[in-house]
């Protein structure tokens, strides 16, 4: 198998929070096109993992390596592991008062184009993209005068972060909980949206704690996370098999081993 | 004034139902106060040479000071030399047992619900009862002893473990603190005694109780609580006086040393004689309060529902030195007539993540002044500090003041400092609310302050709670008659 | 040492020949001045309550001149009048120093029932409004301004004119030697009438000590409304110390917005006083500070009339040693029921040297208020900074971002359209590190 083939390989990776240990050595290997799903009990290290990929400074790396299309990800800064490509969908997508939602989409499109050499988009260009991708999750316009994300309802909120993943056209996007404190037709208009972005070159990992969200957005890949680390692996079936039968049997499968 | 004026009024002037006198005979120093003075009262106790200098030292730093007028608060000039500075009920000679104190003491405390006597004892609290200048006596002595905890008189920590006193006394407030801090120390009385071993939880509330009694007298009691490493305190102050027309002086040091990992919940309710309605009499509460956390991850909280005193200056503060330390202070401060209290609290952040809170609840009525005063430091070391101060008042006449003074001196990039205060009265809507609903007003205004107040009085320890609800009821309410 | 001995002495010796250079309206208060300061004995100092960051003894200590004999100073008006940028073309005026020069286009500007002329001019024609106390006559500041003051700016707006762009009054600081600069801003605002006025403070050399000791009074009749927007981009060897206080008759209305863009020692007193019912007073602040600046800032307002409002919202972005201090005191006297009072401190420490000193305080003596303040001292939201880094946007840029959001209430608070551009524009170029200039500001 050759390396290009390979988005996102994660080897051994150990991180954690206010000196506790919460990744426990997590393998995962996505190739470009693929959808995997994340899915653990709480406190099973599921926001961790995506935090830490996407460069949050409250985590600290404990060990192993992420490779990203070639790169090694772990030493970028979170805005050029941006430029590169990997996009997070906020569990709690952040409140910014006093930066408008065009601004600041402005100085995300403009910072990753200086990163690749570009000029500056021109202001038309830009309400164009804006305009074009609003349509993708259905974006109130009104709310692209307003603060980041502030006095947005839990749905726009999703559906902001939806929109600004079509903006800025990831290889790899990382939906953290999407689906928390959405109803079911948020739901469906935020799934609408990440597979009407879907194409064959970029991945998607889905981290959510009920299968309800892999109705609308079908992985090929389940992963399930216990005690910081996947534990056990499987197509779409696996997800099914938890939504019938819980986060029990697992535990007390990795409780009992680990108990020798 | 209108109708729902008139009933708060009427609500809010309840009356001081611990202001009866003892009729104790008590041998009570002739008022005054010199280097003499200060030698008889260190003799009469027994005590070292070394506690004698540090009273007299102190005496000598006092007569150097000038009484602070920075507060906002009316105060009369106080005669110092009008004050006795010794007072203790007179027992009968030979050992201290309760057959010895006499009955009329023990009254004085049964009439106070604090009862004494072995068979009556509180179960659950242990009591140091104080009588003017000295301690009269402490409960449960002995089962708290076999955990190593001391709780005795300061008094007897002086001859009995001179070794911690002489090392606690004084660390955490120096004389040379502030005026009063300087008289205290220089002759300063009775009060508490408490070290709470390493890895000791007290299995007791520990309490102490203070009573003025004698006339013409001022109380300048002083205790000091140490809690060693991993261990956890929980401990009550009431205080009750006569009615008398005069002023009487409480001028009291609390000191506190809380170690490694160890908590010191401190509770007061304090309700001192307030003084009449025109404001004659009444206690003048001005006391130095003050916690060091020296221990990582130590905790100290104050909760204080003050409803007595003619004027209340103190502030219970917190020096957060152990990295991780914590500093709270809860505090209901009531006035009403003439009263007036500036109150509030220090936050003095020192140790790395050190975390404190302050939730102030002032209440004013009558023609009352009421105001909440606090500092929080952050120094330069303290990284990733972080406050948080909410700062409530409740006007209950059109007469009242209620003022709030907060000093935030940040000097760290990392911390977070924030402070939010409101004043509110209760509205007209609020209690035609009630009314509607079958509640008479003086009740609504009972129930609205206590749901005011509530944050702060679910603080205090259970026995304590109920008694401040009582207090708060009395204080405020008055049924129409 | 007592600084204030200096000033006395000076006025005690040279009292005939500044009361010989001046008009008698503003020779009236000079005795009284100099008879509250004796009897006050010092400026306040550190330790005195409320001087934590700023003392104004050491600030009036230096051995300053003083341009008693009435020198001119080399104006240069069509120089300081050549800057670019007209945004609003409106009337400016000059003081140069301390003396008062009109602006080449001041009277084709200005629109019948607009006056804008020298203090010492108006002091002749209109005596006894130039004499009319505002600010207390117990304020250092105040006392030393009366004392030395021989000229300023008179802007009188007639009843019921109202008058959109702004006034603009440019101080130059220009001098070879340490000069105490002493000048005077009175505004009248006559029934129904309203006006902006806009002070900006201009240094023209960065290599001389200065001390601006500036008082600012505004009368506001029934109705009227003011606007004053007060820029301070002075040299790092400037020290200010100003006094902004005001009188409003019922239903007036007054915004002051004070902007901290560069200085040295700053210390802003603002003391609004209502004379009749229904009155809103409105002061706000912005402070960009950095290098070794200190700015203090001091609200001091006392509600005594029924049914009046007022707000405060004070910002302070702070980097390098910068220091900063808010005391913002709401007194609300028990005959002034249906007061609004509320008051907001955000501050951000960029740095760790910097250092913030908040003191805001209510003293309510009424139960039929609404009074709130908040204050809180912090930094950028880290959880905002990293949501803006994964989006893509360098940390430095997001941080920039984040400070011009923290300032940009403030700044939305001016509604005068090309004024509210114009002053986000300079806010912007601070905080990108730019030296605003002159010709940055300059509105004309």
């Amino acid at each position: 198998m050759s390396n290009n083939d390979i988005l996102l390989k994660v080897d051994n990776l150990h991180a954690g929070i206010d000196g506790k240990e919460i990744l426990r050595g997590i393998d995962l290997t996505i190739r470009p096109g693929e959808v995997h799903a994340i899915m653990g009990p709480n406190g099973s290290g599921k926001s961790t993992l995506s935090g830490v990929l996407a460069g949050n400074p409250r985590y600290t790396l404990l060990g192993g390596s992420a490779t990203f299309h070639g790169l090694d990800l772990l030493s970028l800064t979170p805005e050029d592991r941006s430029h590169e490509g990997l996009f997070l969908s906020f569990q709690y997508p952040v409140e910014i008062p006093g930066v408008s939602m065009v601004n600041f989409m402005r100085a995300a499109v403009n910072a990753k184009r200086k990163y690749f050499g570009e000029a500056p988009m021109s202001a038309a260009d830009f309400l164009k993209l804006m305009r074009q991708k609003r349509a993708v999750v259905d974006l109130d316009n009104k709310l692209a005068n307003r603060s980041v994300n502030e006095g947005f309802s839990g749905g726009e909120k999703k559906r902001n972060e939806i929109f600004q993943m079509a903006v800025l056209e990831p290889r790899l996007s990382i939906l953290d909980e999407t689906d928390s404190g959405l109803d079911i037709d948020a739901l469906r208009v935020v799934a609408e949206g990440v597979n009407k972005l879907k194409t064959p070159e970029n991945s998607t990992i889905v981290i959510t704690h009920y299968q309800r969200l892999l109705d609308y957005i079908k992985p090929d890949f389940v992963h399930i996370l216990y005690k910081g680390r996947i534990v056990y692996s499987g197509g779409p079936e696996l997800a099914l098999e938890l939504e019938e039968k819980g986060y029990d049997w697992i535990k007390e499968q990795v409780d009992s081993k680990e108990g020798l | 004034m209108n109708n729902s004026e008139s009933t708060i009024k009427s609500a809010t002037s309840g009356e001081y139902k611990y202001g009866f006198t003892s009729d104790v005979d008590t041998d009570i120093l002739a008022a005054g106060l010199s280097e003499e003075v200060i030698r008889f009262i260190s003799e009469r106790k027994g005590e070292p040479q070394w506690l004698l200098d540090f009273r007299l030292e102190a005496y000598r730093y006092w007569l150097t000071l000038e009484m602070p007028r920075w507060a906002h608060l009316d105060i009369p000039d106080i005669d110092f030399q009008a004050i006795s500075y010794y007072a203790e009920p007179r027992k009968k000679e030979g050992p201290k047992s309760l057959d010895e104190v006499d009955p009329k003491v023990l009254d004085t405390f049964n009439r106070l619900g604090i009862p004494l006597e072995e068979q009556k004892q509180l179960s659950g609290m242990a009591v140091d009862a104080v009588m003017d200048s000295v301690s009269v006596k402490t409960t449960h002595r002995e089962a708290l002893a076999k955990q190593g905890i001391i709780f005795c008189s300061i008094s007897e920590a002086v001859r009995e473990h001179p070794d911690l006193v002489r090392r606690y006394l004084g660390s955490v407030v120096s004389y040379r603190d502030n005026f009063f801090a300087a008289l205290n120390s220089a002759v300063f009385s009775d009060g508490s005694f408490v070290y709470i071993p390493k890895g000791v939880r007290c299995p007791m509330e520990l309490s102490t109780y203070f009573r003025i009694n004698a006339s013409g007298t001022g109380q300048f009691e002083r205790t000091l609580i140490v809690a060693d490493d991993d261990s956890y305190v929980s401990y009550l102050e009431g205080c009750t006086a006569p009615m008398r027309d005069e002023n009487q002086l409480h001028a009291a040091i609390v000191e506190i040393v809380v170690e490694h990992r160890a908590e010191v919940k401190y509770s007061t309710v304090q309700n001192w004689y307030a003084g009449d309605e025109q404001g004659r009499g009444g206690v003048y509460n001005f006391v130095t309060k003050r916690g060091l956390c020296r221990g990582d991850y130590s905790k100290l909280s104050w909760t204080q529902v003050e409803t007595g005193s003619a004027i209340t200056w103190k502030y219970p503060s917190c020096v957060l030195k152990g990295e991780g330390s914590v500093g709270e202070f809860y505090s209901v401060a009531v006035t009403t007539n003439r009263q007036q209290a500036d109150t509030g609290t220090k936050m003095i952040h020192v140790g790395a993540n050190t975390r404190s809170t302050i939730v102030s609840k002032g209440i004013s009525a009558g023609h009352s002044e009421n105001a909440y005063r606090g500092l929080v430091k952050v120094v330069p070391a303290a990284q990733n500090a972080r406050n948080y101060t909410q700062c409530d008042s409740l006007l209950l006449s059109s007469t009242c003041g209620a003022h709030t003074f907060p000093y935030i001196d940040v000097q760290n990039d990392t911390a977070i400092v924030e402070h939010e205060a409101t004043t509110s009265k209760i509205s007209e809507d609020q209690l035609f609310y009630c009314n509607q609903r079958g509640i008479p007003t003086e009740e609504a205004v009972g129930l609205i302050v206590n749901g005011y107040a509530k944050e702060v009085m679910n603080k205090l320890p259970m026995e304590f709670a109920v008694e401040a609800q009582k207090l708060l009821q009395i204080t405020l309410e008055n049924s129409v008659g | 040492m007592n600084a204030l001995t200096q000033y006395l002495d000076l006025y005690r010796s040279h009292r005939d020949m500044i009361c010989a250079g001046s008009p008698e309206a503003l020779n009236r208060h000079r005795d009284a001045a100099l008879h509250m300061l004796t009897h006050i004995g010092r400026l306040p100092h550190f330790g005195d309550e409320g001087f934590v960051k700023v003392s104004l003894n050491d600030m009036f200590a230096p051995d300053y001149g003083l341009n008693l004999t009435r020198r001119r100073f080399d104006a240069d008006a069509e120089g300081a009048f050549g800057c670019e940028t007209p945004v609003a073309a409106g009337p400016s005026a000059l003081v140069v120093n301390d003396a008062f020069v009109p602006g080449p286009r001041m009277a084709a500007a200005l629109p019948e029932g607009v006056e804008v002329m020298s203090l010492a001019e108006a002091a002749r024609l209109y005596p006894d409004d130039v004499a009319r106390e505002i600010a207390p006559a117990d304020n250092p500041v105040a006392a030393l301004n009366t004392l030395f003051v021989q000229d300023g700016v008179f802007i009188r707006v007639r009843a019921g004119v109202k008058f959109d762009r702004p006034i603009q009054v440019l101080a130059i600081f220009n001098t070879s030697e340490p000069l105490m600069a002493v000048r005077r801003v009175k505004i009248f605002v006559e029934e129904g009438a309203a006006a902006r006025v806009l002070l900006c403070d201009h240094p023209r050399v960065n290599d001389v000590d200065y001390l601006n000791c500036r008082v600012v009074e505004a009368s506001l009749s029934r109705g009227s409304r003011l606007e004053i927007f007060d820029l301070e981009e002075a040299t790092p060897r400037t020290s200010r110390a100003s006094v902004t206080a005001s009188e409003q008759a019922e239903g007036s209305t007054l915004e002051l917005t004070n902007l901290y863009l560069h200085g040295g020692i700053t210390r802003n007193e603002f003391i609004p006083h209502h004379l009749g019912e229904h009155c809103t007073t409105t002061v706000n602040g912005l402070v960009i500070g950095s290098g070794k600046q200190v700015i203090d800032n001091a609200v001091r307002l006392v509600h005594t009339q029924p049914r009046c409002a007022s707000h405060q919202l004070f910002k302070y972005a702070l980097f390098d040693s910068a220091q900063g201090s808010f005391q913002g005191t709401v007194t609300i006297r028990p005959d002034a029921p249906f007061t609004e009072a509320h008051q907001t401190d955000r501050n951000l420490l960029a740095s760790p040297e910097a250092r913030m000193y908040a003191m805001p305080r209510l003293i309510i003596n009424c139960d039929e208020v609404k009074a709130s303040h908040g204050a809180a001292t912090g930094q950028l939201d880290s959880n905002a900074l990293f949501y803006m880094q994964s989006r893509g946007i360098p940390e430095a840029e997001a941080r920039m971002m984040l400070i011009n959001a923290f300032m940009t209430d403030v700044l939305a608070k001016i509604s005068y359209t090309p004024l509210h551009d114009r002053l986000t524009h300079l806010v912007e170029k601070r905080l990108h590190g730019c030296e605003t200039t002159c010709a940055g500001c300059s509105l004309d």
